[in-house]
């Protein structure tokens, strides 16, 4: 088979393996697609981890090294792009393929870095001083001596890689790769042998929920939309993921965007939606490059638009890009969203799958939902339901963040527990601090504790214990941060965000801010009556809280109070004594330092004095300075600018 | 298909479809609300509607949630009350709580609403919000600072009038509702039909303030007041007055007026008669000369506003003939070619209509005459309810007196203004008689609604059968004029459009009482009114008398340029 | 105006609302904030209600309604950031550039964003100049970095 043109590859994926028999039949083609799945190489093979977190720790500097390295090199060797293998702690990463050796992972890359590692490994030699993450051990080819496997790595032997199985691993922009690596099949096998009802049904039968935090039931959302009558159906892949701290779709956009294709064109023959949309946010800007890059080769290939693969299903995929909001996230604001209105949520019923975009039936999913799809479909729902836990099926991906040691996009297998991620996965906390707290699904303000970290990660178990898993946001906290803080910071968020429609949310959020502002800062001077305020404001919290989560709107405002509800459950002592004690027991609300001048060391030098906004320093020249307690309004000014470290804060 | 729910643990019948909060309002039980407004979609924006249903972990809003079989609904836990007492606290903790000092103090939504909930205490305290009122425009004030964000205005305005001359700007509890780049709304296309002062639960929304200035005319010794009463505010502010409902308060008012000092007080109707016999005369004159393209009316000066921001193709096919309060302005003051005074020099003419748009109409450039304008003041049916209780006017003293002559009789025309469809029919019985043939030729009037949707009429005069349409509000204004747009042929001879819905019986300028239904009431009390008032007669005065038959005899604009009574409409383009 | 935008408005024939977003889009992208005229311009373009244009271009962070500076900050205050206290390097910008976050500076060197979540939770806390990010900022730093920028501004 001569496999040297563009055509020639399209007509052996497309004829032999979409449309041909299962398994691909001869050896030969077998032996082809291992070429094209890049597990045998003719020449070196260099992939650098490019997706926007690789960029944003300065992957694009080590490309340009590495290329301008290799124009002075006599041989042929391929660099590619490639995505996120999700380690973001170690990036930059670059992965290096000897042909007949397996490939090594490297972290930590820096720009003096490169030309060493490739001047060794070019060489077939282990260079020293660069961190080796691991080798991906094969059978067929030679592997490294003293190299672990990488999936030995401490990030990622806790993990149950099934959706994030080619992320980082595999070209993202090749869509041979990813049909030689088994994709694309379980689309073309189910335009080709299932109705739209049959697939919805396996769907069901997996019991796969959405992922962004409804934990609906997909495949029921599927068959209602399904079930409607209309001229117009829309499909929606949910990639604005606009809570702070979680980027696992944009990872997946950008590191593996055929398999969202994939699964969006599942999607929409299962609901018979003729239009699949994937919307996501304007910053996305590389994600979204990628995902049309991939779309225009999925179109050339013939799985996009009229007449898939000769089965007369028509499906059309296009990209929307909106602008910057929260709430956004929410279905109904989306959907307001892509038609050019203010992204305000909307009052259901009428429910999208009735009434959704242009009033036509729609079908929203979350990416995340979405990639388990071809999966299911390949290996079939009663596999899937093997998966996880009795209640909750299947894996789930977190943006593991905060103060442990590995950070990044992690997928564990649903029943996991807390402890198991932090101090398995995470490699325990970093400068060895003592545990606090985990932020989960970060802005829904779902707080684990010491005492929960043994929970698993089930929707059921959580539920019981008054947490929701949320979208996938995963912060460490460690004890040197302030929860009372957290949780003003959390309420400010939701309160600048939120959409402004229903009154509990946007006046509520308000008011909660507002009491917890008084509560980390101190009162203005003169203000006479603001501790009477602050304790006012206080008795007030858990009713206004109340209220919010239980009339708000939309799903974002009722998660709104979230944070200062579980910070008054289990952290009751520390929000006390800001309270009472005006004193922040982990030392990170500056606004509550107590300020101090030392009369020894103090020269009297008067520019404290010169500085303080409130006058609450009073003193002469040459003589030592003393600070008023109640005038100060805990600025660090004077703190700041004294030359003689004379003055201490507590 | 019916089936029962229970309310309380009372069994209801309901029908499919219906929205849980009509349910309960038929029931018998008042669920508060600030957003809700019948005849638009719910939005769930207010939040006080909630109510509990059994089995259901949150709290419904009641307006967007369908009934279902099998509902449990509590409507009076003390969950759900708890929950609608935050929720008006939470929107008090950053109002101006200057009720005292509010023009809506008598009756606030909010305030009812706090009452009700019984607030007696602030338990939320919030920054107020920095916003300054905004008197850039001529007859709709706002005040940012008192607004609740319920969304009535810009809906209304958007949905209803399809003006969108306000929307929501920014986010979360930085909102405001404003025009383009928060200029006010003298920078916006604001028509000033003040339909969002009636919907607006507070005092966000308010007329401009302008009582001063009346009450200085009042005071000035030199001056002569002349207030000229319309006959669509006569419907609506008995019972604001403490009347009977349903009587015809013309001679009380009068007696109430005279007392705050007026020189003299007449009825509007006059002019009103004057105005459609003129604009009948020019519809006949077309007739009988052949033209075929039918006069828009050009009385309802937001419906004048509108055309000319968003249709202005519209305008050379609007009549030519003022309105009747300006036209009565001008023929009061002699600002015709005639220069025939029926006023003193000194006069100072108040029109009290219950029109927003009125107030901006006079203050037009084509509505004055080298410095002298027609009409020196405007005031809303709200505003003359404040300027008598102002003065402190005995209303059980009031005794019934005869608006002075000669313009002191209502007419039938008068009050078939004061509804959608009135003028219409005015129009064709004032052009019976001028293009009948025979004495006995027959007249018939038949209103319908064509297939799409339009409100229409035949008139057939004789052999002559002839279309007259209407509509009111601006939104269904588009959808007739859509046809005339888009240069299809149409055969209406008439067309006449109200900004407001239902006419001026549901004007901006009445006194605030919510529903639609009130202003069905008003066109009611006009229908009936106008049964009293007998057949029309010709007009009293030969003035007039003379220039319809100049009309007649020189067709429309040779007469108006003689008489000088046109809008300024066509000289503008 | 009209011929300054010309081109975006080139690239959405259909002149429907739903290509409001995605051309104010276009356009805050090229001028780094929407110009007035051009506001006016897409609302006679797309035939939508000025009022409405600007209602739903006010709703989103995205959009700008005064020129950035040379240089635009944008500060992640994402919850990883927060932890690794991004808003200590944000009231030490707010310092040392004279400005509030959300405003240029008189000169028009600098501007400063908040943003939510810059998608770099790993290397908390994150910064971004102009499009090249700054990563694990320590207070101590921002000095250098914005002098390296006032020494490009000299520069243009």
């Amino acid at each position: 088979m001569n496999l040297t043109t563009a055509e020639s590859i399209k007509k052996l994926l497309v004829q032999k393996v979409l449309l041909g028999h299962e398994p691909p039949a001869t050896p030969e083609i077998l032996k082809e697609l291992s070429f094209l799945g890049k597990e045998r190489i003719h020449r070196p093979l260099i992939y650098v981890g490019m997706a926007s977190c690789g960029t944003i720790a300065g992957a694009s500097k080590i490309h340009d090294s590495i290329k301008e390295y290799l124009e002075g090199y006599n041989y042929q060797v391929d660099l590619v792009e490639g995505g996120c293998i999700g380690l973001c702690s170690m990036e930059p990463i670059v992965d290096i393929q000897m042909p007949g050796r397996t490939r090594l992972v490297f972290g930590n890359v820096s720009k003096d870095k490169v030309s060493l590692l490739l001047d060794e490994m070019l060489n077939y030699s282990l260079p020293q001083g660069v961190d080796i993450l691991g080798q991906y051990s094969s059978q067929i080819l030679q592997n490294w001596d003293d190299v672990p496997d990488i999936s030995a790595h401490p990030f990622f032997a806790g993990q149950h890689r099934l959706l994030l199985k080619h992320c980082g691993v595999i070209d993202p922009l090749s869509v041979a790769e990813y049909i030689a690596k088994g994709g694309y099949r379980a689309f073309s096998r189910a335009i080709a042998q299932k109705m739209p009802v049959e697939v919805c049904q396996c769907i069901e039968e997996s019991r796969l929920t959405g992922r962004g935090g409804g934990n609906f039931p997909v495949g029921r959302k599927w068959r209602m939309v399904q079930e409607t009558y209309a001229s117009q159906k829309y499909f929606i892949a949910n990639a604005v993921e606009s809570d702070p701290g979680s980027y696992m779709n944009r990872m997946v956009m950008e590191s593996n965007p055929h398999l969202l294709i994939e699964s969006l064109l599942i999607g929409a023959y299962a609901t018979a939606a003729s239009k699949a949309i994937l919307f996501t946010r304007r910053e996305f800007d590389h994600a979204a490059k990628q995902f049309e890059k991939a779309l225009e080769q999925a179109r050339n290939f013939g799985l996009v638009g009229h007449n898939i693969l000769d089965s007369g299903v028509s499906i059309d995929i296009s990209i929307k890009k909106g602008a910057r909001a929260f709430v956004c996230g929410e279905e109904t604001a989306l959907i307001n969203s892509i038609e050019g209105k203010r992204a305000m949520p909307q009052a259901k019923p009428p429910y999208p799958t009735e009434k959704g975009l242009w009033d036509k039936p729609t079908c929203v999913n979350n990416v995340e939902t979405l990639i388990n799809v071809p999966l299911i479909l390949h290996k079939g729902a009663e596999w899937f339901k093997g998966i996880g836990t009795e209640t909750s099926k299947g894996t789930k991906l977190f943006t593991l963040s905060g103060q442990t040691s590995n950070r990044g996009i992690i997928e564990v297998t649903m029943g996991a527990t807390f402890r198991e991620i932090i101090y398995g996965i995470g490699g325990g906390l970093k400068n060895s601090v003592r545990f606090k707290a985990l932020l989960l699904g970060i802005n829904s303000g779902n707080f684990i504790t010491e005492n929960t970290l043994d929970v698993r990660i089930d929707y059921k178990e959580l539920q019981n214990i008054g947490i929701s898993l949320g979208s996938g946001g995963f912060a460490v906290v460690d004890q040197t941060t302030c929860m009372v803080d957290i949780a003003a910071h959390l309420t400010k968020f939701f309160q600048k965000e939120s959409c402004g429609k229903c009154i509990p949310c946007r006046e509520g959020t308000a008011i909660i801010s507002q009491i917890l502002e008084q509560t980390i800062r101190r009162p203005d001077a003169g203000n006479k009556t603001s501790a009477l305020e602050r304790f006012k404001g206080i008795m007030q919290l858990k009713s206004v809280s109340t209220v919010i989560r239980e009339t708000s709107l939309c799903a974002l405002g009722r998660s709104a109070p979230n944070a200062i509800l579980s910070v008054m459950q289990n952290f009751n002592d520390e929000l006390r004594s800001h309270i009472y004690d005006r004193k922040c027991p982990s030392g990170s609300c500056k606004g509550l330092r107590v300020f101090f001048i030392d009369p020894n060391k103090c020269i009297g030098c008067t520019v404290c004095f010169k500085k303080c906004p409130s006058d609450a320093i009073v003193g002469t020249i040459k003589q030592p300075h003393h600070i008023i307690d109640e005038r100060c309004i805990g600025c660090s000014v004077c703190y700041d600018s004294c030359k003689f470290n004379a003055i201490s804060a507590y | 298909m019916d089936f029962t729910i229970h309310i309380n643990n009372n069994p209801v019948k309901v029908q499919e479809g219906e929205s849980l909060l009509s349910v309960l309002r038929r029931f018998g039980i008042r669920i508060p609300t600030l957003c809700n407004m019948e005849g638009f979609s719910p939005t769930g924006a207010c939040r006080l509607c909630v109510v509990e249903i059994e089995g259901r972990k949150e709290l419904v809003t009641s307006c967007s949630f369908p009934v279902e079989k099998g509902l449990c609904v509590l409507t009076n836990t003390q969950r759900v009350m708890r929950a609608r007492k935050s929720i008006v606290e939470m929107l008090l903790s950053n109002h101006p709580d200057d009720c005292l000092y509010c023009s809506r103090n008598a009756n606030c939504e909010l305030r009812t609403l706090a009452a009700e909930l019984h607030i007696v205490e602030r338990r939320y305290n919030a920054p107020k919000r920095p916003f300054f009122p905004d008197f850039s425009s001529p007859s709709v004030m706002r005040d940012a600072a008192k607004c609740v964000l319920c969304s009535r205005c810009v809906r209304v305005c958007e949905e209803l009038q399809e003006v969108t001359a306000i929307d929501f700007i920014s986010r979360s509890n930085q909102t405001i509702i404003n025009s383009a780049f928060k200029k006010g709304l003298n920078n916006s296309c604001c028509v000033h039909c003040g339909q969002c002062i009636t919907v607006c639960p507070t005092g966000a929304l308010s007329d401009l303030p302008s009582l001063d200035k009346v009450q200085a005319a009042l005071d000035n010794k030199e001056k002569k007041v002349y207030f000229l009463i319309s006959p669509a505010l006569v419907v609506s502010i008995a019972e604001h007055l403490d009347f009977k409902p349903q009587q015809n308060v013309l001679g009380l008012l009068t007696n109430i007026l005279k007392k705050l000092g007026a020189s003299k007080i007449f009825d509007l109707s006059f002019a009103i008669d004057l105005h459609i016999r003129m604009e009948a005369q020019i519809i006949a004159h077309r007739i009988q000369n052949g033209i075929n393209e039918p006069l828009i009316s050009s009385c309802c000066p937001s419906w004048v506003k509108y055309a000319e921001t968003f249709m202005p193709e519209i305008v050379p096919h609007l009549s030519p003939v003022k309105s009747p309060q300006q036209l009565f302005g001008t023929y009061l003051k002699g600002l015709d070619a005639t220069n025939e005074k029926m006023i003193e020099d000194d006069a100072f003419i108040v029109s009290l209509v219950p029109c927003v748009g009125a107030r901006f109409e006079f203050t037009r450039p084509q509505n004055t005459h080298k410095g002298i304008a027609e009409i020196d003041a405007v005031l809303t049916t709200r505003e003359l309810l404040n300027l008598i209780r102002l003065h402190g006017i005995d209303i059980t003293k009031a005794t019934p007196e005869s608006p002075d002559m000669p313009f002191d009789k209502g007419l039938p025309f008068g009050f078939k203004m004061g509804y959608s469809g009135g003028k219409s029919e005015a129009i064709a019985e004032a052009l019976y008689p001028l293009i009948k043939k025979k004495r006995n030729d027959h007249y018939k009037y038949i209103p319908g609604r064509s297939p799409s949707g339009i409100r229409e009429a035949k008139l057939a005069i004789g052999l002559k059968d002839l279309k007259i349409a209407w509509a009111s509000g601006q939104h269904k204004a588009n959808k007739l004029l859509e046809g005339f747009r888009s240069n299809k042929k149409q055969s209406f001879c008439y067309i006449e459009i109200m900004a407001c819905g239902d006419g001026c019986a549901g004007g901006g300028g009445h006194p605030i009482d919510f529903g639609k239904e009130k202003s069905r009431i008003r066109k009611k009390i006009c229908q009936e009114f106008e049964k009293e008032c007998g057949i029309p007669n010709a007009p009293k005065s030969t003035h007039a008398e003379n220039f319809l038959l100049d009309i007649q005899k020189s067709g429309t604009n040779q007469a108006l340029s003689k008489f000088r009574t046109d809008n300024g409409l066509h000289k503008q383009l | 105006m009209r011929k300054k935008i010309a081109h975006f408005l080139d690239r959405f024939p259909n002149k429907l609302r739903e290509d409001l977003i995605p051309l104010l889009s276009d356009i805050q992208a090229e001028f780094g904030y929407l110009p007035q005229d051009a506001i006016v311009e897409v609302s006679n373009y797309l035939s939508i209600s000025l009022n409405k244009v600007y209602g739903v271009a006010t709703f989103y962070d995205t959009f700008w309604f005064s020129p950035k500076g040379k240089f635009h900050i944008k500060v992640c205050n994402g919850t990883a950031c927060k932890i690794e206290n991004s808003t200590l390097v944000i009231s030490e910008l707010e310092k040392q550039l004279k400005i509030n976050a959300g405003h240029t500076d008189s000169e028009g060197n600098f501007s400063l964003e908040i943003v939510s979540c810059l998608g770099g939770c790993a290397q908390a806390p994150v910064m971004e100049i102009n499009q090249e990010f700054h990563i694990r900022i320590k207070i101590q730093e921002l000095k250098f970095i914005l002098a390296q920028c006032n020494a490009k501004a000299e520069m243009i």
